[in-house]
């Protein structure tokens, strides 16, 4: 035994840093499940059990019942669905032709799109509320912005500053940039129209890419907060569960039970993605360093 | 001119299908970018609070910014506060914790444990670490009191001025810490294995190895890892939103907050923009700035 941890002393020690610190990382998650399930009286005991005592479902009864958490959820899922098949849509098309296809001022547009990534939201954001805000024909507006609200309180103020964003296209585009140009010429002596070349030759040689910018594209839309807070009005029915969550907070700021309910049942969907994808989690965060 | 028409045979459709496919992506980055941009720039020197027309007044929120206001000049100490914790433990915990994990069977199941936080929404993480900041029932005094802290001495976390952004900075550790431990974890496998060998049969040890090989050579990745959070930090919104507001006393405001609240709760558009064009150059100093260290560096 000695002897035994005599060589292996090194390894035991990383084993027990690394664990601790697992144990560090993860109380607050276990914290969160164990209030969720615990009755208030119990939540407000001093000091508190560290394990779990009598288990009740009372808190998410209430916020499905009471907070209409479905209803939030919904407009989460809808937003979040609709902004990733835009910018797989949009963003494979433009990362596409500027890979691949000769056109004039090609690299000149490219060039300019790609300085535009140095440039944080907050600049912008002030101003595309104005353009959602004066958006012509939208919310009873005239031609010039005039007269309504534009899209402010929609799914569309939510969706459309996000929907085919740069980082989409640059980051596709060199992934269509390592696929040999030859390729797609065999289809196109055949015939096919450039959709075509793009749609069925090109697009599924760069699926895991996609794979991986939807996870991206997901993680940002499911967590996204300020701008969907700005664009609604308070409780709005078309809260996504970040804004209903908050206002939860903000109206019961020691409803400790309800609130850690809402933020799982918030959690659930990007914890059961990362157990299906998780390789292109970690391939997504590499890839931010290029 | 036989040349050009050689190509134009070879790709007859390109050149039109080609605008047509960039099309929907360069009119949105027209309409939700580029325009933005100038506007932006236009309104900073304007006061305007939407419902009336925009009015020109040249430098005066520039010039109202660095000497009547001195809340905005407090934002980014409040950030540096925020940073000077922040960026230290991202950066050393980060690189230890993969230097650790480097070669291990198990590395992947610590890996993915690490990561779990960076899942939650940062609304949803701050409403488990409002419970966790607790003074009374929360956890974290919970532990200081089964250490045998006497209950006059806990500390009040992000009800008090003073401990505030230190506690917001924790929860922000909690969150990226293991985002940084994969990208650190690429970055150690990319280290040549001779260099390494040659160091253990120099008989170096653990200690010797960390600080005089992995750390030096690490330095790209360090840069990296560096800026991206000194960049974030200044834009350090969700958590303050949803924690503290900005306050007790000023002490978690950042600049965006700020921003936010100009913009949005007193409707000082102009001012607000002149705010964000500040912070734009702020924030592209600091890009520019990794950009050269990182690339330079190998």
């Amino acid at each position: 035994m000695k002897q035994w941890f005599m060589k292996h002393w090194r390894f035991v020690i990383t084993s027990l840093v690394l664990i601790v610190f697992a144990a560090l990382m993860i109380l607050p998650i276990y914290w969160q499940i164990l209030i969720s399930v615990r009755e208030t009286d119990a939540i407000n005991q001093v000091p508190a059990p560290w394990f779990f005592t009598e288990i009740t479902f009372d808190h998410f009864r209430r916020v499905f019942e009471r907070v209409r958490v479905m209803r939030y959820l919904w407009n989460t899922i809808v937003i979040t669905g609709l902004v990733i098949i835009t910018n797989l849509t949009f963003g494979s098309l433009a990362a596409y032709a500027f890979a691949k296809l000769r056109f004039r001022f090609r690299d000149g547009i490219f060039k300019v799109l790609l300085l535009s990534l140095m440039i944080p939201g907050v600049v912008t954001m002030l101003p595309a509320y104005l353009v959602i805000l004066r958006f012509p024909f939208a919310g009873g507006n005239n031609l010039f912005g005039q007269g309504g609200s534009g899209f402010l309180n929609s799914y569309a103020g939510i969706i459309l500053p996000g929907a085919i964003t740069v980082f989409s296209v640059f980051f596709l585009r060199q992934f269509f940039k390592t696929i040999p140009d030859d390729i797609g010429e065999a289809a196109r002596i055949d015939g096919a129209s450039e959709f075509r070349v793009f749609a069925s030759v090109y697009l599924p040689l760069v699926k895991p890419a996609l794979i991986t910018l939807t996870i991206f594209t997901f993680q940002g839309a499911w967590n996204a907060f300020l701008w969907p807070n700005i664009i609604l009005t308070p409780g709005s029915e078309r809260s996504p569960l970040t804004v209903a969550l908050q206002q939860f907070v903000a109206e019961n700021p020691v409803a400790y039970g309800p609130m850690m309910a809402i933020s799982l049942i918030m959690s659930i969907f990007p914890f059961i993605l990362f157990i299906i994808a998780q390789r292109y989690f970690m391939r997504s965060v590499v890839t931010t360093m290029r | 001119m036989n040349h050009q028409n050689v190509a134009k045979m070879k790709r007859p459709k390109s050149n039109k299908a080609g605008y047509i496919f960039i099309a929907p992506a360069v009119l949105f980055f027209l309409v939700f970018t580029a325009i933005p941009i100038v506007v932006a720039v236009y309104l900073s020197f304007t006061r305007y609070g939407v419902f009336d027309a925009p009015r020109w007044i040249g430098l005066r929120n520039y010039i109202n910014i660095f000497t009547v206001d001195p809340v905005f000049l407090q934002s980014f100490r409040n950030v540096s506060v925020y940073v000077a914790i922040v960026v230290p433990s991202v950066v050393l915990i980060s690189m230890v914790v993969a230097f650790m994990l480097n070669n291990r069977k198990d590395a992947k199941v610590f890996r993915s444990i690490y990561y779990l936080p960076a899942l939650l929404s940062i609304i949803a993480a701050s409403a488990v670490w409002r419970f966790m900041f607790d003074p009374t029932y929360g956890t974290l005094n919970q532990i200081l009191r089964l250490i045998g802290m006497q209950s006059q001495n806990l500390p009040q976390w992000i009800y008090h001025p003073s401990t505030a952004m230190a506690s917001i900075a924790l929860m922000s550790l909690w969150m990226i810490l293991g985002i940084n431990i994969v990208i650190y974890s690429a970055a150690v496998r990319g280290i040549p294995k001779e260099v390494v060998e040659a160091a253990e049969i120099d008989g170096a040890s653990s200690m010797n190895m960390f600080w005089r090989i992995i750390f030096p050579l690490l330095r790209p990745t360090t840069f990296f890892v560096m800026t991206m959070t000194i960049i974030g930090s200044f834009q350090l919104y969700d958590q303050i939103y949803a924690l503290t507001s900005g306050g007790p006393a000023g002490s978690t405001t950042t600049p965006v907050f700020l921003i936010y609240m100009n913009a949005f709760d007193s409707f000082n558009m102009g001012y607000a923009s002149a705010q964000s064009v500040i912070l734009f150059i702020v924030i592209i100093v600091f890009t520019l700035l990794s950009q050269r260290l990182t690339r330079d560096d190998y």
